[in-house]
């Protein structure tokens, strides 16, 4: 071999070194996955002012084997205080020997004092723009603390988040709850400082969660709640309903009309639509909410048949004027009581009425939001009568 | 068997290369710099930017077709005389160069954060740059075949990332349409200028083109094809964050790349994924800048190869990336170079085309 292919090997041998790129090299037994994060508030025992208590989930993962890998005892919750998350991040790090890692964390979930107490959107700031967190995280508030969520042991998931991640993708068996994704949130947050933010209530057993209803925010800070039906109301409005069901106790069912029977109509499929009237200086939305749904229970059976045409048209009727009160209900209550625009009011009217916008732009969540008219319109529809007449 | 078809490139190659060259790391971040100028108009300043590149594309066609034997390097010299046609080569050569270092930045950054962020960023840059040589040093035709291959995926990949989150889209955020000023948009367009340069590449290709008669017509293909890209990109990325949100976010597509999740939890991450595809674009964008860079140069010398001045020109790109000091001195040297560089090019061109005409140069149809 002579000396010139002798060189030329060598600096082969030297480029292939370089360009192997093992720096970032980390096996996944050596990630401490967080599924997922708590945020809440530090009750001060210390003299020192620390803001938060963040507590994470860690799933303790096998490393493979004879058992196949996968999780097999409960999950490490790390519970560290700082003063902002990030702070709280590097504390965890120093105690856990798995540097903690954030490319899973899909759930979010914030107590309801700090949520109270301290800006909503400096929380969030670390899972923005940390570039192993991603966007699509659901948000949770809860009714109680962080840490309470984060010690429930589910029954079939392997972690809280799973749990609480997977609850949060049933939109087509109910409209009780909403699921908060973290993009949607800022977005909302960004616009006016209000948001509505999914709510997640522990069970006292320390077993299980619920999500139900949704938490209020206004002006960064939680203020209050919706309950379970309000919340379905308010998602009528902004057309994100995909299922549930709405009992109606329904006085034309009963011949007699001595007792109201119940019908459980179950909710299909669902569009609204929205229209603004600004003529005259008053502003005067329309919503339509059209609704096709099946019958699912009826208890007035031994009046009436479900084949007779005239029957269902009125019963159709019935079910159109609850989802008419409780959507008003719910719309009052944020509009009278809260006086906050979550449901996207003046977005609508910045998209569709942009220089009547600009004019009220200042003055529009202390003067022209209350003052707003709301007239809401339902159309019901009854498709289907189930395997019984 | 010779491989080197005397370095010339086919009429779809031309057109995959002027597509390749113009989309590159401005996809990133584009969409963030249309909407904080236009708002909800941003996507007419991506459809505006792309118009601007044709209507310049075809004077600069004109003006290269004029001389279809002769590079920028020669014609400009026989049309201005010999010392200010060798100045607008030699200010060319610092445009490629300044934007190919440029390239190898963004690259580096958007890396150093997303993927390898332990890598020490000096030896990151040093990979990229030498994988960038080492695709240069086959000349115009392999660049050619390189954009052939790499291009087709860019833009499938593309198309399926809007599809994947259409359910997540929200298209009311779109309105108000033509409601921005449109001293804005005009702005707004003047911003994509960088994401659109790299269209004037023909004044230095004409006698590599196997069919220059074709050129301004695939030209305007290939410009109309990352046009709708751009287009595409900017309406997916307001849909999907709204104009108040997507101001915040540094890296848009990025972003929105990550939320992208399939069901069952098959690929989670799919970003790593894509980032890796779009590295392929921001590098076809480089190796043609840095071609030329190396190319002009030696047409300016008098070297037959270009070769020799690659390799030396090599540790200087690496210097001159490090110039920014962090990513906000990235973007200030992006929107120099992408002004300066469509003023140059507008200006000298039409310059040239005028004194042609006066002094009677060239090939007039």
């Amino acid at each position: 071999m002579d000396f010139k292919r002798c060189i030329s090997m060598i600096l082969c041998m030297i480029m292939a070194l370089c360009l192997m790129g093992c720096w970032d090299q980390k096996e996944i037994e050596h990630r401490g996955m967080v599924f997922s994060t708590g945020i809440d508030k530090l009750i001060e025992t210390e003299d020192e002012q620390k803001k938060y208590l963040i507590s994470f989930e860690m799933p303790i993962l096998s490393g493979g084997g004879e058992t196949g890998g996968g999780v097999l005892e409960k999950p490490w919750i790390l519970a560290t205080t700082g003063n902002t998350v990030f702070e709280a991040v590097r504390q965890a790090d120093i105690r856990s020997e798995r540097p903690l890692f954030f490319a899973q964390n899909k759930v979010l979930v914030i107590g309801e004092e700090i949520a109270q107490q301290e800006d909503i959107r400096m929380m969030l700031d670390f899972f923005l723009r940390d570039h192993e967190l991603t966007r699509n995280m659901n948000v949770f508030i809860v009714k109680g603390t962080a840490l309470e969520v984060l010690n429930v042991v589910p029954y079939f998931s392997d972690s809280v988040g799973d749990y609480l991640r997977t609850l949060s993708r049933v939109k087509y068996k109910s409209s009780r709850f909403r699921a908060t994704e973290l993009s949607c949130l800022v977005e909302d947050l960004k616009r006016n400082g209000s948001a509505l933010v999914s709510r997640v209530i522990p069970s006292s057993a320390g077993d299980e969660v619920k999500l139900a209803g949704a938490a209020v925010i206004k002006n960064n800070r939680l203020v209050g709640w919706l309950g379970e039906i309000e919340n379905r109301g308010t998602l009528f409005i902004q057309d994100k309903v995909e299922g549930g069901s709405i009992v109606v106790s329904c006085p034309i069912c009963s011949e007699l009309g001595e007792r109201a029977e119940t019908i459980t109509f179950e909710i299909n499929n669902v569009s609204s639509k929205k229209e603004v009237d600004i003529r005259g200086g008053k502003i005067k939305f329309g919503i339509v909410i059209n609704v096709e749904g099946t019958i699912q229970e009826h208890s007035g059976w031994q009046y009436h048949d479900l084949l007779e045409q005239e029957y269902i048209r009125r019963m159709e009727k019935v079910v159109a004027t609850e989802i008419t009160r409780e959507v008003q209900a719910a719309n009052n209550k944020l509009q009278q009581e809260f006086a906050v625009d979550v449901l996207g009011y003046g977005s609508y009217l910045k998209k569709t009425h942009p220089d009547f916008w600009e004019e009220i732009e200042e003055q529009w969540n202390e003067t022209f939001f209350p003052q707003v008219e709301v007239d809401i319109h339902s159309n019901v529809m009854i498709r289907r009568i189930g395997t019984a007449t | 068997m010779k491989i080197n078809d005397n370095d010339k490139i086919s009429p779809l190659q031309y057109t995959l290369l002027i597509a390749a060259t113009l989309i590159g790391a401005g996809i990133l971040s584009m969409p963030r710099g249309v909407v904080e100028e236009a708002g909800s108009d941003g996507w007419l300043a991506a459809i505006g930017g792309g118009l601007m590149s044709i209507f310049i594309t075809y004077f600069i066609h004109k003006l290269a077709l004029m001389f279809p034997q002769d590079t920028f390097v020669v014609f400009s010299q026989k049309i201005l005389g010999r010392w200010l046609g060798l100045l607008l080569s030699m200010i060319y050569v610092v445009y490629y160069f300044l934007f190919s270092a440029l390239e190898v930045r963004i690259l580096g950054d958007v890396s150093n954060v997303y993927l390898l962020n332990r890598t020490p960023f000096e030896f990151l840059m040093f990979a990229y740059l030498w994988v960038t040589i080492i695709a240069t040093r086959n000349g115009i035709e392999g660049i050619g075949r390189l954009c052939m291959l790499f291009f087709p995926i860019t833009l499938i990949l593309s198309l399926l990332i809007g599809l994947f989150m259409y359910p997540k889209l929200d298209f009311t955020h779109l309105l108000p349409i033509l409601h921005t000023p449109w001293q804005n948009v005009t702005h707004a367009i003047f911003l994509t200028s960088l994401s659109y340069l790299g269209f004037e590449i023909v004044l230095f290709l004409v006698p590599s083109l196997k069919k220059p008669q074709e050129a301004l017509k695939n030209a305007v293909i290939g410009i109309c094809i990352i046009t709708g890209l751009y287009t595409f990109f900017v309406i997916i990325n307001t849909a999907l964050f709204g104009i108040d949100e997507i101001k915040s976010i540094t890296w848009p597509t990025i972003s929105y790349i990550k939320m992208i999740e399939f069901p069952g939890q098959i690929l989670e991450r799919f970003e790593s994924i894509l980032l890796a595809i779009w590295a392929t674009t921001a590098f076809t964008t480089s190796i043609v800048f840095t071609y030329l860079a190396a190319y002009i140069t030696a047409q300016i010398t008098g070297f037959r190869e270009f070769k020799p001045i690659l390799y030396f020109m090599m540790p200087f790109i690496y210097l001159v990336a490090f110039i920014p000091a962090h990513v906000d001195h990235t973007a200030a040297m992006g929107d120099f170079i992408g002004k300066y560089g469509l003023i140059f090019i507008s200006a000298t061109t039409i310059l040239l085309l005028l004194v042609a005409k006066i002094r009677k140069k060239g090939m007039h149809q």
